[in-house]
């Protein structure tokens, strides 16, 4: 049984505006579930009714066989993190961690060792007699991960909480937030609006578009395998191309037809109209010999260091982008064929694309 | 120049007031003011007979602050956790009693309230009426610029119900607005003619009641001298609003 599930969430704000549509999602144990997507798509609305702080308009949520959708959040016991700290700015560091526990009616022994346990696992113990005005952006988000975890929670909600800091205190607080959550095993749910975020933490990513949950699975799945055109543009830059899935004429496979190329797919998505999905690390430059894939007018040529970004005119006029090795030698202005290395190509149902 | 200009507005206040004090040391103010010399007795009259209006005036204005503040901060959380636009209208309304003659008022709780006539809670009723848009002003404000409805939210997750999150974290975050308006209203209930001139008795006479019937019916030197004692009660009230109000904008607000 999943420890934390939803079952057919629906939010419906009026009669045509959704935050939230008809949403089932299962978390298991000490997992860390990332829901992802642009803004809008009803993620922060998902994670607010788990937390009881909105009520859904249908559907269930469940703690593990618990029944907790009528429940107030005061009842619910999770910890939550949010995005710009919320700490309460009348009482100090020492205080804002103790609330949750004076709350429980811990006796004031416990709370004090319960207190400086968190303040030494978070690395604030400075910062105790501080109020939230006196701290830095990063050190109040620690005091607020304090805070959510001294009350020992089955369940860390976590909103955009690194959103609000800066660049280099985000990487950092991130790799001290995978690690965090791996050691205390908590059942998190997690959610972003950046993808390397997600990638870095999450156990499984929930990418949601328009109120629906795309895909979930594993960072890699997702990554290498995407359910449509939509996971595939969200998670990182793609080329997506429309085209009609036909047999191929060398062998028994399949292709795709673009109108102006043929390439050849790997597997059948179970539909005629389909869109066919390549990274741009996944073309290479095709041998003298070689019959190309596909040709494209290169445009623009950017060195990124490490590799050099091709951006390209198909045929259609439609856009290629391409990331060769840094030794590649290509300029604006060649007509160059392309290559897709085998099996790194993917082919989805054109009805699934937004 | 400024300095000159700032010199004058300044005289241009407090002179009047300044001289009626004077005034209040003169045995008799005749053409020229201390023509018949110094003395204390206007004091010694005005405590002996009219003592009895500082008791009720302090009295009135503690009941006053009293129930604008138990009544007027839940009003106020109420008000601004309110997302209709009823809310807004409500707040207009609450609004209008500043906007009307204090005797408009007191006329219509005169018709209103008859039980009460003859009682000091009558004139309570009505500083009340006439201060409440001030408190719910005051704190409504506080309440919408403070991060509270997500400060809310972390002590709910937390544990906290209702009550917890108004008096542990509602309360104490707009503490600064809640003092700044009960000191606004107790001077104002301290200072109230309007209203209290229609709604007193003999019985329930309040200060500035009391320095119009000295002023009116007895002798100048009198009234001066009740103008002081007056302002001996008010001037720390409003030294003490004006610290509040200084430390709030050299942002030790936290």
């Amino acid at each position: 049984m999943a420890h934390l599930a939803m079952n057919r969430l629906t939010k419906q704000y009026t009669k045509s505006v959704y935050a939230v549509r008809e949403l089932s999602l299962e978390v298991q144990k000490g997992e860390t579930m990332v829901l992802v997507g642009p803004s809008g798509c009803g993620k922060t609305t998902t994670l607010r009714i788990t937390a009881g702080l909105e009520v859904p308009t249908s559907g269930r949520v469940l703690f593990g066989d618990k029944d907790v959708t009528s429940l107030p959040p005061e009842r619910r016991g999770v910890g939550m993190v949010f995005q710009n700290y919320a700490l309460f700015a009348n009482m100090t560091v020492a205080q804002n961690i103790a609330f949750g526990l004076e709350m429980r009616g811990a006796s004031r022994d416990r709370i004090q060792r319960q207190v400086t346990s968190m303040m030494n696992m978070m690395g604030i113990a400075e910062l105790a007699a501080r109020k939230p005005a006196q701290l830095s952006g990063g050190q109040q988000q620690r005091v607020a991960f304090a805070r959510a975890l001294a009350i020992e929670p089955e369940y860390l909600l976590l909103d955009e909480p690194l959103t609000a800091l800066d660049a280099k205190l985000r990487d950092n607080l991130r790799v001290e937030l995978a690690r965090l959550l791996k050691e205390l095993n908590i059942t998190a749910l997690y959610v972003t609006h950046d993808l390397t975020e997600a990638m870095a933490l999450g156990d499984r990513i929930a990418v949601m578009n328009d109120g629906r949950i795309q895909q979930c699975d594993t960072p890699r799945q997702i990554y290498h395998n995407p359910a449509n055109a939509f996971v595939a543009g969200f998670i990182g830059r793609t080329n997506c191309y429309r085209g009609q899935l036909k047999p191929s004429h060398e062998g028994n496979g399949l292709a795709v037809d673009l109108g102006f190329a043929i390439l050849p797919v790997p597997d059948d998505p179970g539909a005629r109209e389909v869109v066919v999905i390549f990274r741009p690390e996944d073309l290479r430059i095709a041998a003298p010999q070689e019959k190309p894939h596909l040709v494209a007018r290169i445009t623009d040529v950017l060195f990124l260091g490490a590799r050099i970004r091709g951006i390209g005119r198909l045929a259609n006029e439609e856009e290629i982008i391409i990331d060769l090795e840094n030794t590649a030698n290509v300029r604006p202005g060649d007509n160059v064929g392309f290559c897709l290395y085998p099996g790194k190509i993917v082919v989805r149902s054109a009805d699934g694309e937004t | 120049m400024v300095l000159f200009v700032v010199v004058l507005v300044s005289a241009f206040l407090i002179v009047p007031v300044f001289i009626s004090i004077i005034g209040s040391f003169s045995e008799y103010w005749g053409l020229r003011i201390f023509e018949k010399g110094l003395t204390l007795k206007w004091y010694a009259y005005v405590w002996e007979n009219y003592s009895h209006t500082i008791k009720y005036s302090v009295i009135i204005a503690a009941a006053t602050v009293a129930i604008d503040i138990l009544l007027g901060v839940p009003a106020a959380y109420a008000l601004s956790k309110a997302r209709s636009r009823w809310a807004g209208a409500l707040e207009d309304v609450i609004s209008i009693p500043v906007a009307i003659p204090g005797i408009a008022i007191a006329l219509a709780l005169i018709q209103t309230h008859r039980y009460l006539s003859g009682s000091w809670l009558f004139i309570v009723v009505g500083h009340v009426v006439f201060t409440m848009p001030l408190m719910l002003r005051a704190v409504t404000a506080a309440l919408r610029t403070a991060k509270l409805a997500v400060m809310e939210e972390a002590a709910a997750s937390l544990g906290a119900g209702r009550r917890a999150r108004l008096l542990r974290v509602v309360v104490p975050n707009v503490r600064d607005a809640i003092v700044a308006g009960a000191l606004m209203v107790l001077t104002m209930s301290l200072g109230e003619f309007n209203l209290t001139f229609f709604l007193y008795t003999p019985l329930t006479m309040t200060m500035p009641v009391g320095l119009y019937e000295s002023y009116a019916s007895l002798r100048l030197e009198i009234g001066s001298a009740y103008t002081a004692l007056f302002l001996l009660l008010t001037i720390p009230l409003m030294t003490l609003i004006q610290y509040l109000g200084s430390e709030k904008i050299e942002g030790r607000g936290f």
